[in-house]
Formats: structure tokens, sequence, C-alpha cells
């Protein structure tokens, strides 16, 4: 009986630790366009502010949970204070790695001062 | 048995004909438009427009979050394109980085690019050519630029394309390039923003990297 509970105490604790392990840090303006890779890779902190310049500069902080040295790439769409996407000349995919078990910053500043927010596709 | 050959001599070479019809429309090539926002073809070992737009991207966002194009009480600085050299094996026109950065840095709202006045002459030489016509009795002359109103450079962007090519193996080598840039306050000839941006690439010997 002694036995039972303890394995049941240990699967217990293992699925709560996996389930928070995998879900991590959800926010609405970053999406994995490969599934697969958010098994991988979470994200963990978004921080902006307004520079000097009056440009929205933003910080994504990532981390790869995995035990292999990862390259993926992302893409940043900027929009105005109507939502509206604000157009520039460089929204192509840009490289970034990730160590194993290392953190990872993405830096992106906005185009113009109209930019207000942003969203980040991230993929393989 | 002889009388049937003339009768299938005719049907094979139909299917002979259909034959080689089929066989060369396979090997044509087709012509397709390239997906220029996802275009997730191979890398070649030399320099393409993905590697000039990551280029000018990078450092331009470098720039721009350096703070040295933020005019103090706003208002744009007026920028010059000095020499870009071009460096490499390869035959490069180098406004394929330039123009991009231009084109973003004038939609930052921070700069506004002079074309009167360049390392090589003016890019538009007809801002200074439609001077003479202050000359001219054809023209009216209200409608000709006045003298003094041209707006003299503050910064100017300059910088280097640079390659290196280095044997790997007996069957692969790698390329590595360099883009380089500094921008000069004409003013005190000092530069307050520089940028590098370098990039590699690995191939089979076979492969032409100029």
């Amino acid at each position: 009986m002694k036995k039972t509970l303890f394995s049941s105490s240990l699967l217990l604790l293992l699925l709560t630790a996996v389930g928070c392990y995998s879900t991590g840090h959800s926010d609405p303006r970053v999406t994995f366009i490969d599934r697969g890779l958010s098994t991988h890779i979470n994200i963990t902190d978004i921080s902006t502010s307004v520079n000097s310049g009056s440009l929205l500069e933003a910080q994504v902080v990532g981390y790869n949970k995995s035990s292999k040295y990862r390259r993926f790439q992302y893409k940043v769409d900027w929009f105005d204070e109507t939502n509206r996407l604000v157009k520039s000349t460089h929204d192509h995919w840009r490289d970034v790695s990730a160590d194993q078990k290392s953190e990872f910053h993405i830096n992106a500043i906005g185009p113009n001062p109209d930019a207000r927010s942003f969203k980040l596709k991230i993929r393989k | 048995m002889n009388n049937t050959h003339p009768q299938k001599r005719p049907i094979f070479k139909g299917l002979a004909a259909i034959a080689l019809l089929v066989g060369l429309s396979g090997c044509q090539t087709t012509t397709s438009n390239i997906d220029m926002n996802n275009d997730q073809r191979g890398a070649v070992m030399g320099l393409d427009y993905r590697d000039f737009g990551g280029a000018a991207s990078a450092m331009v966002d470098d720039l721009l979050a350096s703070g040295a194009l933020d005019k103090p009480g706003g208002g744009r600085y007026v920028l010059a394109i000095s020499r870009v050299i071009n460096d490499t094996m390869q035959k490069i026109d180098t406004d394929q980085l330039i123009k991009q950065m231009r084109v973003a840095l004038l939609r930052s709202g921070k700069v506004v690019v002079t074309t009167a006045v360049g390392a090589n002459g003016p890019e538009d030489r007809l801002a200074m050519d439609a001077r003479e016509l202050r000359n001219s009795a054809e023209f009216n002359q209200q409608t000709v630029a006045a003298k003094g109103q041209m707006i003299a450079p503050e910064y100017s962007l300059s910088g280097k394309i640079l390659q290196k090519n280095v044997r790997d193996s007996k069957s692969k080598q790698s390329a590595i390039y360099s883009f380089q840039l500094s921008l000069t306050d004409i003013n005190t000839g000092l530069a307050f923003w520089e940028g590098e941006e370098i990039l590699g690439k690995s191939g089979s010997n076979k492969s032409v990297a100029w």
C-alpha cells in the first residue's frame, strides 16, 4: 500500500513538473509556426521600451530546453496604434541560435515612430 | 508473316514520337516566380540578394538603436552617401546594400539623403544642372531654383564589403564576407556609428565564389 502511494505521489510530482516545464511563458505576441519547435523553445520574458528617438524597442528572452544547439528563424511584424501593419523594408526572416539548455535573446526595433506594437513569429 | 511489318511500322513510329515528346517535355525546366518573402532556395557561395537584405536589416537596426540619428530637438539629419568599396572577388553593385539601408532610414523619419552631393559626384546631376536655367529667358525665373536653397549634408555613410576565401579540405571551401559601414559627422570628421556584419558560407570547391 505504502509502495503504491509512494509511486502515485512520484508520478503526480513528475507530471506536474513536466506540465510546468513544457507550458512556459505564453504570450499572444509570439507565434510558433512550427509546433514541434515550441516543445524545445520557451519564451520566458518580453519587454518593450521607447528609445530616445521615439522608436519602440522589444527584447524577447527565450530558453532552449533541449540538449541540442538549435538554429531557427524569426520575423517581426510591426503595427501602428490602429493595429495596421507598418510597412518595413526589412521584414524578412532572420536567423537566431540558442545553445543547449541556455537562454537566447531576440532584439528588435520598430521601423519608425508609428510602430506601437509587434508580433513575433518563430519557425525552424 | 512479312505482311504484318508494314502495318506495325507507322504505329511504332508514332509511339516513338510520343515517347520523344514526353521525354523532352519532362526535361524542360518550368519558370516560376520566387516568393521573395519566403525564399528557401539553397544558399550560394557568392552573395545574393538575401545576404544583402540580411546585412542591411541588421545594420539599420543597429544604427537606429545606437541613437546616433536622434537629432536633439527632433528633425532629420541630412545624409550623403560616400564610397562603399567592393573588396570582394565578385562584381557587386554596392547599392544592393546601401539602397535598402537608405529606404529604411528614410522611412524611419530620422534621415533624409541628399542626392546632390556624393563621393563620386552627385547621384542626381539635374539638381545642379537645373540651376543653369537661371540665365535662360525661356523659363519663368520664379520657378527656377533659387540660390542658397540646397542643404549640405551633416553625415556621410561610407564602407567596404570584404571577402576572404579559405580552402578547408580537398573538396570543401569557405567564404567569409564582411560588411563594414561608418557614419561620419562631416563637421568634425568623427565616426559616431560603426557597424560590421559577418557572413560565412561553406560549400564545394567546385562552387564559384566570384
